[in-house]
């Protein structure tokens, strides 16, 4: 199923927006979540925010709680089916790459009948004259999609390899820069990084000037780092940040062999903005994702 | 003994492989393999814990024929392998993986096979059939679809890979189907939402093998023998059931459906299909 705050049922559905249980929402949110990669394991410790009366059904499993596991750019699809709204999912990551999407939904188990076990208490009244049975299997409820980003592709956006994350131990405006994973880890303050994170609530030009900011401010500085890293040693790509800032000099007719020192912010901000729409999109998921305190 | 294991290696970067050799294509029908990989000149990618087994591949067999392209498949996916299985999911999802294999260990095959159009699909084009690549959009056609369609190794092994995993259906019958019937691939085999889910595909190709009939002809079919003169192309059949499973399933979520469920489903797809019809018919008389 694809998702839309826009979608029309035309039976009551409970979700994150609409009315149709009244002030009822559904929501759901993964507090933690870790990618084994040695093992090929993702584990994500998923919350539902649900009414009660939902949470008596899902009880008595009448409906059930789905969660699916999906991604893009292989065609994958996972599921799991649980009665508690609070659970651990695991999931195999070995057939995921890049970006991957958890969406959850309440699902019905059994025929329910709105005035039956789904009271009219609940509902909004324009659905109270409905005659209408949910069906085994039918939808009863979706929360909005939560995106995470594993390894990037190897030709993804730029700002795909970079994990933006705040660090008790890093000072106010100070960057911190970590090349030794396969992706760049930018350490920044928690509140630096707070302040990028109202990117979230920004839109049209607000937005893109954050962003502007954000590239210019961080990314740029970081990517800069990271070619001096790379220039001084590069034998092997078997890092993904490696390998994908090696495609993106192929892609501009830089020598990735000969990178010279004065060239280096040159280059940066040609790589930056070679594919800047496309960066500023997938750095906006970066940052809602990222972020969580990070201190070893 | 000679070890025919080899590593397995992609090329890193893809988009700008076909502009380097698009003025050479002469070089695909003279079988210059070296010259062409000198001219693509790209960066590998090589990977750990996969690897590719030749020893298989003197059994292809050098045609696009129905027979001859299920052989082929099973050879090509099998001889793919990471250490603990099938070649993964993510890999395989590598158009520059597949471009890769075209130009080296497979070259000769690839290059056979296009000199000998039997059949039309698939497109058999070099930036295509090697490339994946999109003429119009000037670039390499990452999308699920054209994982499916494009480049001819990549479209061989994940048709065995999707028809392995239906659960009552022979592995070579499915392959024969999906080979055979160009609508049902291009209206339903080809979408990621259909193909990737193992229990919805196993439902939907069972219902196109056994629910629906075989013999329509180029004028359409006479589908419904009660509805006399009211005839419909398979491919229009095929894109309004295509549809209507696609509305369905925007309310129920068909992973959770076994292949006999999806089955049922579409078998109840056909019934409103067919009583639509009716109705227009009778409406239309």
């Amino acid at each position: 199923m694809i998702y839309s705050e826009l979608k029309s049922f035309g039976y009551p559905v409970i979700n994150p927006f609409g009315d149709d249980f009244l002030d009822h929402k559904f929501t759901s949110n993964i507090e933690e979540l870790d990618h084994d990669e040695e093992n090929g394991e993702l584990t994500a410790k998923i919350y539902h925010t649900v009414p009660n009366f939902i949470k008596t059904l899902a009880k008595n499993k009448k409906v059930k709680f789905l969660t699916v596991l999906r991604c893009n750019f292989t065609s994958f699809e996972t599921h799991r089916i649980y009665y508690e709204s609070d659970q651990t999912l695991s999931f195999s990551s070995k057939d995921c790459s890049g970006k991957i999407s958890i969406d959850s939904y309440i699902v019905c188990n059994e025929v329910l009948k709105i005035g039956k076990e789904i009271e009219k208490k609940y509902i909004n009244k324009f659905y109270h004259s409905l005659d209408k049975s949910y069906k085994k299997n039918t939808l009863i409820g979706f929360s909005e999609p939560l995106q995470f980003s594993l390894e990037p592709e190897l030709n993804a956006p730029i700002s795909s390899i970079f994990e933006i994350i705040d660090k008790k131990s890093v000072e106010k405006g100070c960057l911190v820069y970590d090349f030794s994973e396969n992706l760049i880890r930018i350490y920044l303050h928690k509140d630096d990084l707070g302040i990028y994170k109202r990117i979230e609530n920004t839109f049209g030009n607000e937005r893109k000037a954050h962003l502007d900011i954000l590239t210019s401010v961080v990314l740029i500085p970081a990517l800069s780092a990271a070619l001096f890293a790379y220039s001084k040693e590069h034998d092997s790509n078997s890092l993904t940040w490696k390998s994908t800032l090696y495609a993106k000099l192929k892609e501009l007719n830089m020598d990735p062999d000969h990178i010279q020192p004065e060239d280096i912010n040159t280059l940066a901000n040609k790589i930056i903005y070679s594919d800047k729409d496309k960066s500023l999109t997938q750095l906006l998921n970066s940052i809602k994702f990222l972020g969580a305190e990070y201190d070893e | 003994m000679m070890n025919n294991k080899n590593e397995l290696i992609q090329f890193v970067n893809e988009n700008d492989l076909y502009k380097r050799i698009k003025n050479h294509l002469k070089d695909y029908k003279n079988f210059e393999r070296e010259k062409i990989l000198k001219r693509l000149d790209g960066k590998t990618f090589k990977y750990e814990n996969s690897t590719i087994n030749i020893s298989q591949f003197t059994n292809l067999i050098p045609s696009n024929s129905i027979d001859a392209e299920v052989n082929n498949s099973k050879i090509i996916y099998e001889s793919l392998m990471t250490e603990d299985g099938e070649l993964k999911r993510y890999i395989a999802s590598y158009n520059s993986l597949w471009t890769y294999l075209a130009h080296t260990h497979l070259f000769d095959f690839m290059v056979s096979i296009k000199n000998q159009r039997k059949r039309k699909v698939p497109m058999q084009d070099i930036p295509k059939f090697f490339f994946s690549y999109s003429e119009v959009k000037k670039k390499v056609d990452n999308s699920s679809r054209a994982l499916i369609r494009n480049n001819y190794l990549s479209y061989l092994w994940w048709s065995y890979r999707i028809a392995l995993k239906c659960e009552k259906l022979d592995t070579n019958t499915v392959l024969e189907w999906i080979f055979t019937d160009e609508d049902f691939s291009g209206t339903l085999f080809e979408r990621p939402s259909i193909s990737h889910i193992d229990s919805v595909f196993g439902g939907v190709v069972r219902f196109a093998i056994y629910e629906i009939p075989h013999d329509w002809s180029n004028k359409g079919y006479e589908l419904f023998d009660k509805i006399e003169g009211n005839k419909i192309t398979k491919r229009d059949f095929y894109r309004d059931f295509a549809k209507r499973l696609n509305a369905k399933g925007g309310f129920i979520n068909f992973e959770l459906l076994s292949e006999d469920e999806m089955l049922q489903e579409c078998k109840e797809i056909k019934e409103t299909m067919m009583l639509n019809y009716k109705i227009h018919h009778t409406k239309t008389d």
